[in-house]
């Protein structure tokens, strides 16, 4: 494994009797990203991170983790990872910083000056002698956060850090992420099924749904490979008709290696065409506009507007996850 | 021996010396979770109740069968002196080891993996970088040891509740009936009180061991089941089923494939000589069984998919 990959999944799977949760999954994560895992809620997101841990045994494929392969090399390589794997779950009646004590002593232990700067960091300080039973579910997420910083981890994956926040504790989480990335250096790999969070704090991302993986790559690069354009022209069938002609001619532009996504295949959808309040709403790479621009004009047709409209994360996601399974990119 | 082999050996052995000091440390989390726990202190707590219970039943019993018995050693044996510390402790101690050391133990082994698992903190133990058998060999040391503490704790109570609630007048402890003998039949004997605060200390250990195989099978429920409820019922279950399957006379055949057939040979301490040959085997079964117990368990857990 190259030294800047921190991560790496290939094919990996889990089934569970006939039902597949995981098919296939194949993922990088590089050293300094903040990697995000987006999927609506079963996915299968949980499920791969529980197999990157150790703590599921994946059906097929393999993870390497910090080079270590998973799961033989788990306790060298969990000695660099911290990790929030579904709710962060500690031991009731022991007080924050006995918990995170106990925990570092299970990884090697770590100094008071380390617990105490974890628990600076995560904003618990005056807290941490209270007992966790009463703390609140944002106050856990904070704490689980602090137990995956300590002792001394290259790589944090967190799942759903935001689940459960309100929208202050949202944002203190993005905010605390991104400095863990850029004052520390920390790789984060990160699940949600929030949009908004991953786009203002991810830099890669990979996009799984129904257990298959429907985009990797880098989030502006998504975004403008999916770009939809607006075009205004009659007479409005000859128009559509000549789009639809250069899109079945295999001229979409769709390429996925050439568009951004780190694998390759077409990208699913590229090329569709939709009618809208009396307009045509292409997805077409911007190289494809001026060709298509060229045939309607030599069949006839006037051209009144082609317009980029700026795509956001959700509306890419909701084009890959809308698309039927296999049709994504692997 | 070449200087490579040599080599070869000391780094066999740095391996093992770290792996037995995560261990060790890992035991020492384990007791001092344990020591932090409700848990821990309940048990003392119910064992304390357990003996004022006893003691209780002692001030208002009349003592028939004690009569009865000392009828057989004698005619005109008054049983008054024989109420004393010392058979109070020893049946105490007998009632305690057949009825709530094995409720207790149920529930101790049984919670360990499958309740931390349904709170989730298995799960965070497990994002650690320690080994699965690990967890599986220390949670199970650190409450066998906690359940040897409990079962200490129980013995000096109910001498010190004894001695200040009854007094040792220094006639002895009159050994009888079921609650000391495997065999019921056996006849009553008097022992005296030096020698029956030896037994009932041997007593105390050998007890804690033939707990053993109760201990693994709880344990194996624990590594096999996520909800702790369901474990612990299923293991009180079994037990039960086991100890009344072995009173069933149709069922002799059963006998031999069953732990509870084994688990008394502690009582052994309680004949006028103690008979280590003939406790050997039983206790060698117990053995047997807890390791079997064990190390489906620890298989079981070592493979298991972590989904809480």
């Amino acid at each position: 494994m190259p030294p800047d990959l921190l991560l790496r999944t290939e094919n990996l799977a889990k089934r569970y009797g006939r039902r597949t949760a995981v098919d296939g999954i194949s993922i990088e994560v590089r050293r300094g990203d903040i990697f995000g895992f987006l999927g609506p809620n079963g996915a299968g997101k949980t499920t791969t991170i529980r197999m990157i841990l150790g703590l599921i045994r994946p059906s097929a494929g393999r993870v390497e983790l910090l080079g270590y392969e998973m799961p033989a090399g788990r306790r060298r390589a969990l000695v660099r990872v911290g990790a929030i794997v579904d709710t962060p779950a500690f031991y009731g009646a022991l007080s924050a910083r006995a918990n995170l004590e106990l925990f570092a002593a299970l990884a090697g232990g770590a100094t008071r000056a380390q617990v105490d700067q974890a628990i600076r960091r995560v904003g618990l300080a005056g807290r941490e002698g209270d007992p966790v039973r009463a703390y609140s579910y944002g106050m856990r997420q904070r704490l689980g956060l602090a137990q995956a910083l300590l002792p001394d981890p290259e790589l944090i994956l967190l799942d759903e850090p935001s689940l459960g926040l309100d929208p202050r504790g949202m944002k203190e989480m993005r905010d605390l992420i991104l400095d863990l990335n850029r004052t520390e250096g920390l790789t984060i790999c990160l699940s949600s099924h929030l949009l908004a969070e991953v786009q203002q704090v991810c830099n890669r991302i990979a996009i799984i749904d129904r257990g298959r993986l429907r985009f990797q790559g880098e989030v502006g690069r998504l975004l403008e490979q999916r770009p939809t354009w607006r075009l205004r022209a009659t007479p409005a069938d000859t128009a559509r008709a000549v789009v639809e002609e250069f899109v079945a001619g295999g001229c979409g532009g769709g390429e996925r290696a050439a568009a951004g996504g780190d694998g390759p295949g077409p990208t699913p959808g590229a090329g569709a065409v939709r009618g809208e309040d009396g307009a045509l709403l292409l997805e077409l790479a911007a190289e494809a506009i001026p060709e298509v621009n060229a045939r309607l004009v030599a069949r006839g047709v006037r051209v009144y507007e082609i317009t980029p409209l700026s795509a956001t994360l959700e509306d890419v996601f909701l084009k890959l996850t809308d698309e039927p399974a296999g049709a994504g990119a692997r | 021996m070449t200087e490579r082999e040599t080599r070869c050996l000391a780094e066999k052995a740095a391996v093992a010396a770290r792996r037995g000091a995560g261990l060790g440390r890992l035991i020492r989390i384990e007791m001092s979770k344990l020591a932090r726990s409700h848990l821990f202190w309940a048990g003392f707590v119910l064992l304390a109740g357990f003996a004022l219970l006893v003691l209780l039943g002692f001030k208002t019993s009349n003592f028939n069968a004690l009569q009865r018995t000392l009828n057989k050693l004698g005619r005109g044996i008054d049983h008054k002196p024989f109420i004393n510390g010392l058979l109070y402790s020893a049946w105490s101690m007998g009632l305690g080891h057949s009825l709530l050391a094995p409720l207790f133990v149920t529930v101790l082994f049984a919670w360990q993996l499958a309740g931390e698992a349904k709170e989730g903190t298995l799960r965070s133990m497990l994002l650690r970088p320690i080994s699965r058998l690990q967890i599986f060999a220390a949670k199970f040391i650190a409450v066998y040891f906690f359940v040897l503490v409990l079962l200490v704790f129980q013995y000096g109570l109910c001498l010190m509740i004894g001695h200040f609630g009854l007094g040792q007048e220094g006639v002895g402890l009159v050994v009888f009936g079921k609650t000391f003998f495997n065999d019921e039949a056996h006849r009553p004997w008097l022992m005296g009180r030096d020698l029956a605060l030896e037994r009932m200390a041997l007593g105390c250990v050998l007890g804690c061991l033939s707990l053993a195989p109760l201990a693994a099978f709880s344990y194996l429920l624990s590594a096999l089941l996520e909800n702790p409820v369901v474990a612990i019922l299923t293991g009180f279950s079994v037990y039960i089923a086991s100890v009344l399957l072995a009173e069933v006379p149709f069922f002799t055949e059963l006998r031999p494939y069953l732990f509870t057939t084994y688990t008394s040979f502690w009582k052994g301490v309680f004949y006028p000589e103690i008979d280590w040959a003939g406790m050997w085997p039983a206790a060698r079964m117990c053995g047997l069984f807890a390791a079997a117990f064990l190390g489906i368990g620890a298989a079981v857990f070592r493979w298991r998919d972590i989904r809480t």
